[in-house]
């Protein structure tokens, strides 16, 4: 594959391109900079959020509030996924109400928990990890239905004891499925601790980006946005990483 | 031409049509006013505007917005959302002006802080702010006019609690009577009904300190762009606001209930509401103490550099 | 036996477990129900947490039939149900285009694909300032970002799905020379209603919170402005009545469109008759 027909640098090409021409809008005056932040300016912002706003903080800590978030739920949904297999009338009985759970905007309940648990980094893990954790409940039960019965049976003509037959048989087959619940479970995680954060001023990212708002710095703005997106991708390429590791090929 | 049904048909429609045009001319200019905070007894000036007809009498059709305060008042009208931005902080406003937003100052809205108070809870051993050495005090958030006074109120008091930023009103009462923080904030008629009930104490006000009362914490905001284009429409406005200023003030028992129903509350805390609004402080000109605001402006990052004499002329074109 | 009454001997016990397992689903629901209406009770009235936050049904129900006989609600409901279905609209309306194009031309799909995915796990709560920039404070700001939201899980959706576009009917489309639009709505759209309405499906969910936090943090009307209203004024029992009517009908909903989905999976090209 010769340099021209890379994708990533093709990639990068467009985006050094659309940077180009930003910074040329508002240079020109066609777009106001309260509108559009000249990247150059947005890169300048970074430097000094990171100098004097305390970024890189803000930054860990709405990375490790995802991830604390997402492996709660991950430790809460899949042995209740798995008991929800295990017993079938009720997973057949909560099942409607889970996805049911999971069609609805749970972040609306955040200014209950803000009562209950303050104005603390307690009511964002809380919020993330309820919203993580559905998905995951979820998905889990139906990786684990879906196991073929010949897999099944292959672990009982071995005898294998129960924890042997989860551990070698069903959590394997299992796996892919369980892998898309953590996704979604960490999209929502994410969604709902950054928008909490942006919604009550409080916290990492999230209130950054808020606080950039409120004071019309628009560079710094964009640069807080910036900054989510890398969380969110960093978060994902853990999560990548983590899938190779376990996933049986 | 000949006089056939037809003829006389059209040319009776393009008289009518001709006899609209002066009516059409007459018709009410539409603005749309952004406000910060729904229902407090000072940002109500102009709903009472509306409902008295004070805005119909000067030709306007006044549609009112209320957003959550802080900057978001001011977005409205940097997006051209809405003309008029009321019951924005001053610091604010010099900020979102100097990072170049497409505002100016047509009148004071609120000089001093004879509104805000602090509270605790009844059985708190707090009795003053005297008692408030190290114990947590509450604000709305850094850089806001609540932040700005209870340093004074400290300063005053001669002791240095420790000042946390605690969102809105509701957000700090749940965590004052949750025991999280030990003073809150607020603002009439908010929690008057608990001190009523004798569920909370109030500690200290805004009033309490004199150095407050000559600055003027917030202002009311026209869109630039308009205010050259439409200088008539914006005076009109201005006029409109102040008659519903001195309305509110000279035929208090009405402003009272009317208060009380928008707000749903008890016609007592209304009335308890009143005496933290002094009218002094609703004075709309001048805007007092503006050195001073430059000088926070700068120290809460809201502000680079002082501003020129011909950037506050620019800024500040008063009403009516 | 005849073969009747054999297959019929053989039907009646399956028949009977499988009536024995509906009521047990159906007792578990119920006493689930029950008890965590009794947790919830006790709760609000044990005086554990802070007075208010958990309202006895008492304070809820009423608060419930105040909020669903108030005529204001119905313009709020209006104004919040307009702005999700327009955004979904908007999305769709550029995500099924845009998804085909990344699906079919596999080197455009690998130079946007990390773009597309680092901005579609990213929160598009925080673009809302941008889009309050660009298009003013009012429902168009709630409309765009439900649209931003809805974009992406359409996007990839379809995208996914045009890969597996069956390379039979695309040669068909091929040898009939058919044109770029006739290719889309004879081959290509034909064959991807699923992957599209799983896509609205997550779509839907993503734009209704889009849509209600934008109204949270700045509007003057909608469901998501009601329940930070009454937040602000502490009127728990309210907030909690616009809350559930809210969630009942975000699962509605979500109901509807899988209703939708079964019923026109049933006529794909490649479903079974």
């Amino acid at each position: 594959m010769t340099m021209a027909k890379s994708p990533i640098l093709a990639g990068l090409a467009a985006l050094v391109a659309l940077c180009l021409i930003g910074e040329a809008l508002v240079l020109s005056g066609q777009v106001s900079p309260l509108v559009l932040a000249r990247p150059s300016q947005v890169v300048l912002a970074i430097v000094e959020l990171i100098r004097e706003e305390g970024l890189t903080q803000a930054f860990l800590a709405t990375f490790a509030l995802t991830l604390a978030a997402g492996a709660t739920a991950t430790a809460i949904g899949i042995p209740a996924g798995f008991l929800l297999y295990r017993f079938r009338s009720f997973g057949r009985a909560y099942e409607s109400w889970l996805a049911a759970l999971f069609a609805s905007p749970l972040v609306l309940l955040y200014p209950l928990f803000l009562v209950i648990l303050g104005r603390s980094y307690w009511t964002i893990f809380v919020m993330g990890t309820i919203t993580g954790a559905i998905p995951i409940i979820l998905n889990t039960r139906i990786g684990l239905v879906s196991v073929p019965r010949p897999l099944v049976n292959v672990g009982v003509s071995f005898n294998c004891s129960g924890t042997q037959q989860f551990f070698k048989v069903l959590f394997p087959a299992a796996v892919p499925d369980i892998f898309t619940g953590i996704r979604l479970g960490l999209i929502y995680a994410l969604v709902n601790i950054i928008g909490i954060e942006f919604l009550i001023n409080f916290g990492g990212l999230g209130r950054v980006v808020s606080e950039m708002y409120d004071r019309f710095e628009i560079p710094g703005m964009y640069a807080g946005i910036v900054f989510i997106v890398l969380v969110s991708a960093s978060v994902f390429a853990v999560l990548a990483r983590l899938e190779r590791r376990i996933r049986p090929v | 031409m000949i006089m056939t049904r037809r003829n006389v048909l059209s040319l009776t429609v393009a008289g009518c049509l001709a006899g609209l045009v002066p009516f059409a001319a007459q018709a009410q200019d539409k603005i749309t006013v952004a406000i910060g905070q729904k229902g407090l007894w000072d940002t109500m000036v102009t709903h009472h505007g509306v409902e008295q007809g004070f805005f119909k009498e000067e030709g306007l059709d006044v549609e009112i917005i209320y957003t959550r305060g802080g900057s978001e008042t001011l977005q409205a009208v940097i997006t051209n959302s809405a003309q008029f931005a009321l019951v924005n902080g001053l610091l604010g406003v010099l900020g979102a002006y100097a990072k170049g937003a497409p505002i100016r100052i047509v009148s004071a809205q609120m000089t001093g802080a004879p509104d805000l108070f602090w509270y605790t809870k009844a059985d708190s051993p707090i009795e003053s702010l005297k008692d408030a050495d190290g114990k947590t005090m509450g604000f709305s958030r850094p850089g806001s006019s609540t932040h700005l006074v209870s340093l004074e109120l400290a300063n005053a008091a001669g002791v240095k609690p420790d000042l946390t930023p605690t969102g809105g009103i509701s957000d700090t009462r749940t965590q004052v009577l949750s025991g999280q923080i030990d003073l809150g904030w607020s603002v009439p008629p908010f929690n008057l009904d608990l001190v009523r009930k004798g569920e909370i104490k109030i500690v200290a006000r805004g009033g309490d300190v004199a150095s407050l009362a000559n600055q003027t914490i917030r202002v009311n905001v026209v869109n630039a762009d308009f205010l050259a284009n439409n200088r008539e429409t914006v005076e009109k406005f201005m006029r409109g606001y102040a008659k519903a200023l001195d309305w509110m003030y000279s035929m208090r028992d009405d402003s009272v209930k009317a208060f009380a129903e928008f707000n749903n509350v008890d016609i007592d805390v209304a009335k308890d509401s009143v005496p933290f609004y002094p009218k002094e402080s609703m004075a709309m000109a001048p805007i007092a103490g503006l050195d001073t605001s430059i000088q926070q402006a700068i120290e809460y990052k809201q502000l680079d550099a002082p501003l020129t004499e011909d950037q506050k002329k620019e800024l500040i074109q008063l009403l009516p | 036996m005849t073969a009747v009454e054999r297959s019929a001997a053989v039907a009646a016990p399956a028949r009977a477990a499988r009536q024995s397992v509906e009521r047990r689903v159906l007792v578990i629901r119920i006493v689930t129900i029950a008890l965590l209406a009794g947790c919830w009770e006790a709760l609000a009235r044990s005086g554990l947490l802070y007075q208010g936050v958990v309202p006895s049904f008492v304070l809820i129900v009423p608060a419930l039939i105040d909020l669903l006989t108030a005529p204001m609600l119905y313009r709020h409901l209006w104004v919040t149900t307009g702005e999700v279905l327009s955004g979904l609209a908007i999305a769709t309306a550029l995500a099924v285009p845009l998804g085909i194009l990344f699906g079919a031309r596999r080197f455009l799909g690998r130079v946007v694909s990390p773009y597309v995915n680092a901005l579609a796990t990213t929160p598009k709560i925080v673009f809302l300032p941008i889009v309050m920039l660009l298009v003013g404070i009012g429902p168009e700001s709630k409309i765009a970002l439900g649209a931003l939201s809805a974009f992406f899980p359409v996007v990839l959706s379809t995208a996914a799905g045009v890969q597996h576009v069956s390379l039979v009917h695309l040669n068909v489309g091929r040898s009939f020379n058919l044109t770029i639009w006739q290719m889309v709505r004879k081959i290509y759209l034909p064959s991807l209603v699923q992957p599209i309405l799983t896509g609205l499906r997550l779509g839907l969910g993503v734009a209704i919170i889009g849509v209600l936090l934008g109204e949270i943090k700045l509007s003057n009307a909608g469901l998501g402005f009601l329940a930070n209203d009454y937040y602000n004024l502490y009127r728990i029992p309210h907030l909690y009545a616009v809350l559930i009517l809210i969630f009942a009908l975000a699962v509605a909903a979500n109901a509807l469109m899988g209703l939708v989905a079964k019923k026109l999976g049933s006529q794909a090209p490649d479903a079974p008759r």
